[in-house]
Protein backbone atom coordinates (compact mmCIF):
# COMPACT_ATOMS: atom_id res chain seq x y z
CA UNK A 1 0.00 0.00 0.00
CA UNK A 2 1.24 3.23 -0.71
CA UNK A 3 2.24 5.82 1.65
CA UNK A 4 -0.54 7.98 1.12
CA UNK A 5 -2.82 5.53 1.40
CA UNK A 6 -2.32 4.10 4.67
CA UNK A 7 -2.44 7.69 5.84
CA UNK A 8 -5.61 9.10 4.29
CA UNK A 9 -8.82 9.67 5.82
CA UNK A 10 -11.47 8.20 6.29
CA UNK A 11 -14.83 8.59 4.62
CA UNK A 12 -16.27 9.83 8.11
CA UNK A 13 -13.14 12.31 8.84
CA UNK A 14 -13.86 13.94 5.53
CA UNK A 15 -17.71 14.46 6.46
CA UNK A 16 -17.15 15.69 9.50
CA UNK A 17 -14.15 18.09 8.77
CA UNK A 18 -16.64 19.37 6.23
CA UNK A 19 -19.01 19.61 8.86
CA UNK A 20 -16.83 21.37 10.76
CA UNK A 21 -16.41 23.82 8.92
CA UNK A 22 -19.94 24.59 7.49
CA UNK A 23 -20.81 25.14 11.42
CA UNK A 24 -17.65 27.23 12.62
CA UNK A 25 -17.14 24.47 15.46
CA UNK A 26 -15.00 25.00 18.19
CA UNK A 27 -11.88 23.19 18.35
CA UNK A 28 -12.77 22.01 21.53
CA UNK A 29 -15.65 20.40 19.90
CA UNK A 30 -14.10 19.03 17.17
CA UNK A 31 -11.56 17.39 19.30
CA UNK A 32 -14.35 15.80 21.64
CA UNK A 33 -16.00 14.60 18.33
CA UNK A 34 -12.57 12.95 17.15
CA UNK A 35 -11.47 11.68 20.08
CA UNK A 36 -14.91 10.01 20.67
CA UNK A 37 -14.81 8.93 17.08
CA UNK A 38 -11.23 7.62 16.80
CA UNK A 39 -12.23 5.26 20.27
CA UNK A 40 -15.05 4.09 18.56
CA UNK A 41 -12.78 2.76 15.22
CA UNK A 42 -9.23 2.37 16.95
CA UNK A 43 -9.98 0.74 19.99
CA UNK A 44 -12.88 -1.91 18.75
CA UNK A 45 -12.37 -3.90 15.49
CA UNK A 46 -15.66 -4.61 13.46
CA UNK A 47 -16.60 -7.62 14.29
CA UNK A 48 -17.95 -10.09 11.62
CA UNK A 49 -19.23 -13.47 11.71
CA UNK A 50 -20.01 -15.31 8.79
CA UNK A 51 -22.23 -18.82 9.00
CA UNK A 52 -23.30 -21.09 6.64
CA UNK A 53 -22.53 -24.91 5.96
CA UNK A 54 -19.92 -26.25 3.56
CA UNK A 55 -19.94 -24.91 0.06
CA UNK A 56 -22.21 -21.67 0.17
CA UNK A 57 -19.34 -19.42 -0.43
CA UNK A 58 -18.04 -18.19 2.99
CA UNK A 59 -14.62 -17.29 1.36
CA UNK A 60 -16.12 -15.85 -1.85
CA UNK A 61 -18.72 -13.55 0.36
CA UNK A 62 -15.72 -12.40 2.65
CA UNK A 63 -13.14 -11.58 -0.55
CA UNK A 64 -16.23 -9.86 -2.63
CA UNK A 65 -18.09 -7.86 0.18
CA UNK A 66 -14.81 -7.15 2.47
CA UNK A 67 -12.29 -7.23 0.05
CA UNK A 68 -10.25 -9.49 1.69
CA UNK A 69 -7.30 -11.07 -0.36
CA UNK A 70 -7.83 -14.75 -0.84
CA UNK A 71 -9.31 -15.57 2.25
CA UNK A 72 -9.76 -19.13 2.49
CA UNK A 73 -12.24 -20.91 5.08
CA UNK A 74 -9.74 -23.29 6.44
CA UNK A 75 -11.95 -24.91 9.39
CA UNK A 76 -12.48 -28.63 10.05
CA UNK A 77 -15.43 -30.03 9.40
CA UNK A 78 -17.11 -30.17 13.10
CA UNK A 79 -14.76 -27.67 14.31
CA UNK A 80 -15.99 -26.30 17.78
CA UNK A 81 -13.07 -24.12 18.37
CA UNK A 82 -13.40 -20.59 16.50
CA UNK A 83 -10.66 -18.11 15.91
CA UNK A 84 -10.71 -14.51 15.70
CA UNK A 85 -8.90 -13.26 12.57
CA UNK A 86 -8.07 -9.78 12.61
CA UNK A 87 -6.96 -7.85 9.62
CA UNK A 88 -5.40 -4.68 9.73
CA UNK A 89 -7.35 -1.69 7.67
CA UNK A 90 -5.69 1.32 7.74
CA UNK A 91 -5.08 4.00 10.23
CA UNK A 92 -5.46 1.16 13.10
CA UNK A 93 -8.89 0.54 12.23
CA UNK A 94 -9.37 -3.27 11.94
CA UNK A 95 -11.81 -5.71 10.33
CA UNK A 96 -12.31 -9.09 12.34
CA UNK A 97 -13.80 -12.09 10.90
CA UNK A 98 -15.31 -14.95 12.68
CA UNK A 99 -15.87 -18.05 10.15
CA UNK A 100 -18.83 -20.48 11.67
CA UNK A 101 -19.52 -23.99 10.80
CA UNK A 102 -22.64 -24.42 9.40
CA UNK A 103 -24.07 -27.67 11.26
CA UNK A 104 -24.82 -30.34 8.46
CA UNK A 105 -27.84 -32.02 9.80
CA UNK A 106 -25.66 -33.17 12.82
CA UNK A 107 -28.18 -33.16 15.52
CA UNK A 108 -25.78 -33.81 18.43
CA UNK A 109 -23.19 -31.25 17.49
CA UNK A 110 -26.26 -28.66 18.15
CA UNK A 111 -25.40 -27.95 21.69
CA UNK A 112 -22.07 -27.69 21.39
CA UNK A 113 -22.85 -25.10 18.21
CA UNK A 114 -25.79 -23.46 20.10
CA UNK A 115 -22.89 -22.67 22.57
CA UNK A 116 -20.33 -21.45 20.21
CA UNK A 117 -23.32 -19.53 18.90
CA UNK A 118 -24.11 -17.96 22.14
CA UNK A 119 -20.37 -17.08 22.95
CA UNK A 120 -19.45 -15.17 19.67
CA UNK A 121 -22.67 -13.94 18.28
CA UNK A 122 -23.62 -11.12 20.80
CA UNK A 123 -19.93 -9.61 20.23
CA UNK A 124 -20.40 -9.02 16.83
CA UNK A 125 -21.44 -5.63 14.66
CA UNK A 126 -22.25 -8.08 11.55
CA UNK A 127 -23.87 -11.47 11.57
CA UNK A 128 -23.89 -13.05 8.14
CA UNK A 129 -25.72 -16.15 7.48
CA UNK A 130 -25.70 -16.98 3.87
CA UNK A 131 -27.45 -19.87 1.78
CA UNK A 132 -26.90 -20.90 -1.93
CA UNK A 133 -29.76 -20.47 -3.42
CA UNK A 134 -28.34 -23.28 -6.06
CA UNK A 135 -29.31 -25.71 -3.11
CA UNK A 136 -32.50 -27.41 -3.49
CA UNK A 137 -33.60 -27.84 0.12
CA UNK A 138 -33.45 -25.15 2.87
CA UNK A 139 -34.97 -27.02 5.49
CA UNK A 140 -31.61 -27.20 7.22
CA UNK A 141 -30.80 -23.88 7.34
CA UNK A 142 -34.26 -22.81 8.32
CA UNK A 143 -34.07 -25.29 11.32
CA UNK A 144 -30.91 -23.50 12.29
CA UNK A 145 -31.90 -20.21 11.83
CA UNK A 146 -35.53 -20.97 13.64
CA UNK A 147 -34.08 -23.11 16.76
CA UNK A 148 -30.17 -21.43 17.06
CA UNK A 149 -29.52 -18.43 15.67
CA UNK A 150 -32.76 -15.90 15.71
CA UNK A 151 -33.28 -16.96 19.41
CA UNK A 152 -29.93 -15.79 20.64
CA UNK A 153 -29.68 -12.84 18.78
CA UNK A 154 -33.81 -11.76 19.78
CA UNK A 155 -32.25 -12.78 23.14
CA UNK A 156 -28.92 -10.72 22.88
CA UNK A 157 -31.16 -7.71 21.00
CA UNK A 158 -28.52 -8.25 18.09
CA UNK A 159 -31.45 -9.19 15.47
CA UNK A 160 -30.83 -6.07 13.72
CA UNK A 161 -26.91 -7.07 13.15
CA UNK A 162 -28.02 -9.67 11.20
CA UNK A 163 -28.34 -10.62 7.59
CA UNK A 164 -29.57 -13.31 5.70
CA UNK A 165 -27.07 -13.16 2.48
CA UNK A 166 -28.69 -15.66 -0.88
CA UNK A 167 -25.27 -16.11 -2.54
CA UNK A 168 -24.40 -17.92 -5.78
CA UNK A 169 -27.29 -16.46 -7.51
CA UNK A 170 -25.52 -17.06 -10.93
CA UNK A 171 -25.26 -20.84 -10.82
CA UNK A 172 -29.68 -21.10 -10.55
CA UNK A 173 -29.92 -21.92 -14.30
CA UNK A 174 -27.64 -25.67 -13.64
CA UNK A 175 -31.28 -26.56 -11.28
CA UNK A 176 -33.19 -26.32 -14.53
CA UNK A 177 -30.68 -27.31 -17.57
CA UNK A 178 -27.04 -27.32 -16.74
CA UNK A 179 -26.31 -28.34 -20.04
CA UNK A 180 -28.05 -24.89 -21.64
CA UNK A 181 -26.00 -21.95 -21.97
CA UNK A 182 -28.66 -19.46 -22.11
CA UNK A 183 -28.65 -20.49 -18.31
CA UNK A 184 -25.01 -19.86 -17.79
CA UNK A 185 -23.77 -16.44 -16.86
CA UNK A 186 -22.70 -14.26 -19.20
CA UNK A 187 -19.33 -13.52 -18.03
CA UNK A 188 -18.39 -10.99 -20.92
CA UNK A 189 -20.95 -8.34 -19.57
CA UNK A 190 -21.41 -10.02 -16.42
CA UNK A 191 -25.06 -10.09 -16.34
CA UNK A 192 -27.12 -13.15 -16.10
CA UNK A 193 -28.95 -13.86 -20.11
CA UNK A 194 -32.83 -13.20 -20.12
CA UNK A 195 -33.87 -16.33 -19.82
CA UNK A 196 -30.98 -17.25 -16.42
CA UNK A 197 -32.90 -13.71 -15.27
CA UNK A 198 -36.33 -15.24 -15.71
CA UNK A 199 -34.76 -18.53 -14.02
CA UNK A 200 -33.46 -16.56 -10.89
CA UNK A 201 -36.66 -13.99 -10.64
CA UNK A 202 -38.29 -17.80 -10.58
CA UNK A 203 -35.94 -19.43 -7.77
CA UNK A 204 -35.70 -16.48 -5.19
CA UNK A 205 -39.08 -16.32 -5.92
CA UNK A 206 -39.61 -19.87 -4.49
CA UNK A 207 -36.84 -19.37 -2.41
CA UNK A 208 -38.85 -15.91 -0.30
CA UNK A 209 -42.02 -18.12 -0.28
CA UNK A 210 -40.55 -20.77 1.76
CA UNK A 211 -38.83 -18.05 4.26
CA UNK A 212 -42.07 -16.48 4.83
CA UNK A 213 -43.49 -19.37 5.23
CA UNK A 214 -41.33 -20.44 7.87
CA UNK A 215 -42.02 -17.49 9.49
CA UNK A 216 -38.19 -16.38 8.99
CA UNK A 217 -39.09 -13.37 7.16
CA UNK A 218 -41.75 -10.31 7.59
CA UNK A 219 -42.28 -7.01 7.58
CA UNK A 220 -41.91 -5.85 11.23
CA UNK A 221 -42.48 -8.55 13.06
CA UNK A 222 -40.30 -9.03 16.30
CA UNK A 223 -38.71 -12.58 15.83
CA UNK A 224 -37.73 -12.96 12.46
CA UNK A 225 -35.84 -11.15 9.50
CA UNK A 226 -37.15 -7.71 8.28
CA UNK A 227 -36.85 -8.07 4.20
CA UNK A 228 -34.53 -5.38 4.08
CA UNK A 229 -32.00 -7.75 6.05
CA UNK A 230 -32.53 -9.94 2.68
CA UNK A 231 -30.12 -9.69 0.21
CA UNK A 232 -29.54 -11.60 -3.08
CA UNK A 233 -25.85 -11.89 -5.11
CA UNK A 234 -23.21 -13.41 -6.53
CA UNK A 235 -20.08 -12.80 -4.68
CA UNK A 236 -17.54 -15.06 -7.66
CA UNK A 237 -19.23 -12.27 -10.23
CA UNK A 238 -19.04 -9.57 -8.07
CA UNK A 239 -23.04 -9.09 -8.69
CA UNK A 240 -25.24 -6.96 -6.66
CA UNK A 241 -23.07 -6.36 -3.63
CA UNK A 242 -24.99 -2.59 -3.49
CA UNK A 243 -27.58 -4.10 -1.53
CA UNK A 244 -25.15 -6.12 0.77
CA UNK A 245 -23.33 -3.55 1.64
CA UNK A 246 -26.20 -1.03 2.44
CA UNK A 247 -27.34 -4.07 4.62
CA UNK A 248 -24.06 -3.75 6.27
CA UNK A 249 -24.85 -0.30 6.42
CA UNK A 250 -27.63 -0.94 8.46
CA UNK A 251 -26.98 -3.39 10.76
CA UNK A 252 -27.02 -3.15 14.32
CA UNK A 253 -25.55 0.08 16.20
CA UNK A 254 -22.15 -0.07 14.54
CA UNK A 255 -22.61 -1.39 10.79
CA UNK A 256 -22.39 1.90 9.38
CA UNK A 257 -18.66 1.72 10.59
CA UNK A 258 -17.93 -0.02 8.01
CA UNK A 259 -18.91 2.12 4.94
CA UNK A 260 -17.73 4.51 7.00
CA UNK A 261 -14.27 3.43 7.02
CA UNK A 262 -12.73 1.53 4.22
CA UNK A 263 -15.90 -0.26 2.93
CA UNK A 264 -16.54 1.82 0.01
CA UNK A 265 -12.90 1.57 -1.18
CA UNK A 266 -13.27 -2.11 -0.82
CA UNK A 267 -16.47 -3.91 -1.72
CA UNK A 268 -15.78 -4.96 -5.49
CA UNK A 269 -12.16 -5.22 -5.66
CA UNK A 270 -11.56 -9.17 -5.07
CA UNK A 271 -14.27 -10.21 -7.41
CA UNK A 272 -13.11 -8.11 -10.21
CA UNK A 273 -9.58 -8.83 -9.89
CA UNK A 274 -11.10 -12.37 -10.63
CA UNK A 275 -14.02 -11.31 -12.97
CA UNK A 276 -10.66 -10.08 -15.28
CA UNK A 277 -8.51 -13.49 -14.60
CA UNK A 278 -11.92 -14.94 -16.28
CA UNK A 279 -12.11 -13.02 -18.90
CA UNK B 1 -59.98 -8.92 4.50
CA UNK B 2 -60.22 -7.14 7.64
CA UNK B 3 -61.05 -3.33 6.67
CA UNK B 4 -57.63 -2.12 7.81
CA UNK B 5 -56.31 -4.75 5.46
CA UNK B 6 -58.37 -3.62 2.34
CA UNK B 7 -57.08 -0.38 3.23
CA UNK B 8 -53.81 -1.14 3.11
CA UNK B 9 -53.94 -3.27 0.20
CA UNK B 10 -55.84 -0.32 -1.65
CA UNK B 11 -52.79 1.78 -1.20
CA UNK B 12 -50.68 -1.01 -2.99
CA UNK B 13 -49.48 -0.32 -7.24
CA UNK B 14 -51.39 -2.30 -9.64
CA UNK B 15 -47.99 -4.91 -9.81
CA UNK B 16 -48.57 -4.99 -6.09
CA UNK B 17 -51.30 -5.90 -6.05
CA UNK B 18 -50.97 -8.75 -8.76
CA UNK B 19 -48.30 -10.03 -6.23
CA UNK B 20 -50.49 -9.98 -3.51
CA UNK B 21 -53.46 -11.26 -5.38
CA UNK B 22 -50.94 -14.41 -6.87
CA UNK B 23 -49.61 -14.74 -3.33
CA UNK B 24 -53.46 -15.15 -2.28
CA UNK B 25 -53.78 -18.11 -4.68
CA UNK B 26 -50.80 -19.86 -3.85
CA UNK B 27 -50.63 -19.40 -0.47
CA UNK B 28 -54.56 -19.23 0.55
CA UNK B 29 -53.69 -20.12 4.07
CA UNK B 30 -51.20 -17.21 4.64
CA UNK B 31 -52.74 -14.06 6.53
CA UNK B 32 -52.73 -10.45 5.35
CA UNK B 33 -49.21 -9.85 6.76
CA UNK B 34 -47.39 -12.91 4.88
CA UNK B 35 -48.56 -11.55 1.56
CA UNK B 36 -47.76 -7.95 2.14
CA UNK B 37 -44.30 -9.63 3.35
CA UNK B 38 -44.36 -11.49 -0.26
CA UNK B 39 -44.50 -7.90 -1.78
CA UNK B 40 -42.17 -6.19 -0.28
CA UNK B 41 -39.69 -8.86 -1.17
CA UNK B 42 -40.96 -9.58 -4.53
CA UNK B 43 -39.24 -5.70 -5.03
CA UNK B 44 -35.73 -6.72 -3.42
CA UNK B 45 -35.73 -9.83 -5.89
CA UNK B 46 -36.25 -7.25 -8.79
CA UNK B 47 -33.42 -5.26 -8.05
CA UNK B 48 -31.19 -8.11 -7.06
CA UNK B 49 -31.35 -8.92 -10.83
CA UNK B 50 -30.06 -5.21 -12.56
CA UNK B 51 -29.05 -5.19 -16.19
CA UNK B 52 -26.30 -3.79 -15.43
CA UNK B 53 -23.66 -5.62 -12.85
CA UNK B 54 -24.97 -3.56 -10.30
CA UNK B 55 -21.45 -2.40 -9.19
CA UNK B 56 -21.60 -0.03 -5.98
CA UNK B 57 -22.86 3.50 -6.16
CA UNK B 58 -20.84 5.32 -4.07
CA UNK B 59 -23.43 8.58 -3.83
CA UNK B 60 -26.41 6.11 -3.79
CA UNK B 61 -29.21 8.89 -1.79
CA UNK B 62 -29.71 5.64 0.92
CA UNK B 63 -26.52 5.13 1.78
CA UNK B 64 -25.72 8.14 2.42
CA UNK B 65 -28.48 8.77 4.73
CA UNK B 66 -28.04 5.73 6.41
CA UNK B 67 -24.38 7.23 7.52
CA UNK B 68 -25.48 10.33 8.08
CA UNK B 69 -28.48 9.29 10.44
CA UNK B 70 -26.30 7.18 11.87
CA UNK B 71 -23.53 9.28 12.37
CA UNK B 72 -25.96 11.78 13.74
CA UNK B 73 -26.38 9.09 16.71
CA UNK B 74 -23.26 8.20 17.46
CA UNK B 75 -22.23 11.97 18.19
CA UNK B 76 -25.67 12.81 20.24
CA UNK B 77 -24.70 9.37 21.82
CA UNK B 78 -20.88 10.91 22.85
CA UNK B 79 -21.92 13.88 24.27
CA UNK B 80 -20.53 17.57 24.30
CA UNK B 81 -21.65 17.92 20.57
CA UNK B 82 -23.16 21.44 20.06
CA UNK B 83 -26.91 21.64 18.84
CA UNK B 84 -24.77 23.67 15.70
CA UNK B 85 -23.85 20.17 14.43
CA UNK B 86 -26.48 18.31 14.83
CA UNK B 87 -28.30 20.80 12.72
CA UNK B 88 -26.22 20.72 10.15
CA UNK B 89 -26.88 17.13 10.56
CA UNK B 90 -30.17 17.11 10.15
CA UNK B 91 -30.36 19.03 7.12
CA UNK B 92 -28.14 17.16 4.98
CA UNK B 93 -30.56 14.08 6.30
CA UNK B 94 -33.34 15.79 5.72
CA UNK B 95 -32.27 16.40 2.24
CA UNK B 96 -31.07 12.82 1.11
CA UNK B 97 -34.48 11.82 2.46
CA UNK B 98 -36.26 13.90 0.38
CA UNK B 99 -33.34 12.72 -2.78
CA UNK B 100 -34.72 9.28 -1.53
CA UNK B 101 -38.53 9.80 -1.76
CA UNK B 102 -38.02 11.44 -5.31
CA UNK B 103 -36.18 8.35 -6.21
CA UNK B 104 -32.85 10.52 -7.37
CA UNK B 105 -30.18 7.99 -7.09
CA UNK B 106 -27.47 10.26 -7.11
CA UNK B 107 -26.47 12.98 -4.39
CA UNK B 108 -23.59 14.45 -6.52
CA UNK B 109 -25.98 16.37 -8.59
CA UNK B 110 -28.06 17.97 -5.66
CA UNK B 111 -25.39 18.09 -2.90
CA UNK B 112 -23.16 18.57 -5.56
CA UNK B 113 -20.82 21.24 -3.85
CA UNK B 114 -20.25 18.68 -0.82
CA UNK B 115 -19.65 15.71 -2.42
CA UNK B 116 -17.28 17.10 -4.78
CA UNK B 117 -15.09 18.13 -1.33
CA UNK B 118 -15.73 15.20 -0.07
CA UNK B 119 -14.24 13.07 -3.56
CA UNK B 120 -10.99 15.75 -3.48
Amino acid sequence: MKEEEKSKPFLIQKMLEQIYKMGNVSVEEQNTINVALEKEIVEKPFRVAVIGQSGVGKSTTLNAVFGLSNYTSDIAEGTTEIIEKVFPMRNGFNLSIYDMPGLNNDIDKDVEYEKLYKQILPGCDVIVYIINAHSRDFGEDCRILKEIVLPICNDNFIRKNLILAVNKIDTIGENYDPNDPELRWNVFENVPTKKLKDAIKKKLGEITNKLIDENLVGIGTQDAFDVEQVVFYSAVYNYNLQPFVLAITKAGKRGWIWPATVGLERVGKWSDAKLNEAK
Amino acid sequence: MTNEERLEYNKLSCEDKRVYDRTMEDWPNWPHSKRMSKVAIEHAILESIPDDDGGIIIDDPTFQHTIYVAMKDFLIGIGGTSMGVIKILDSIIDGLADLIVRGIKSVGNYLSKFWEWLNS
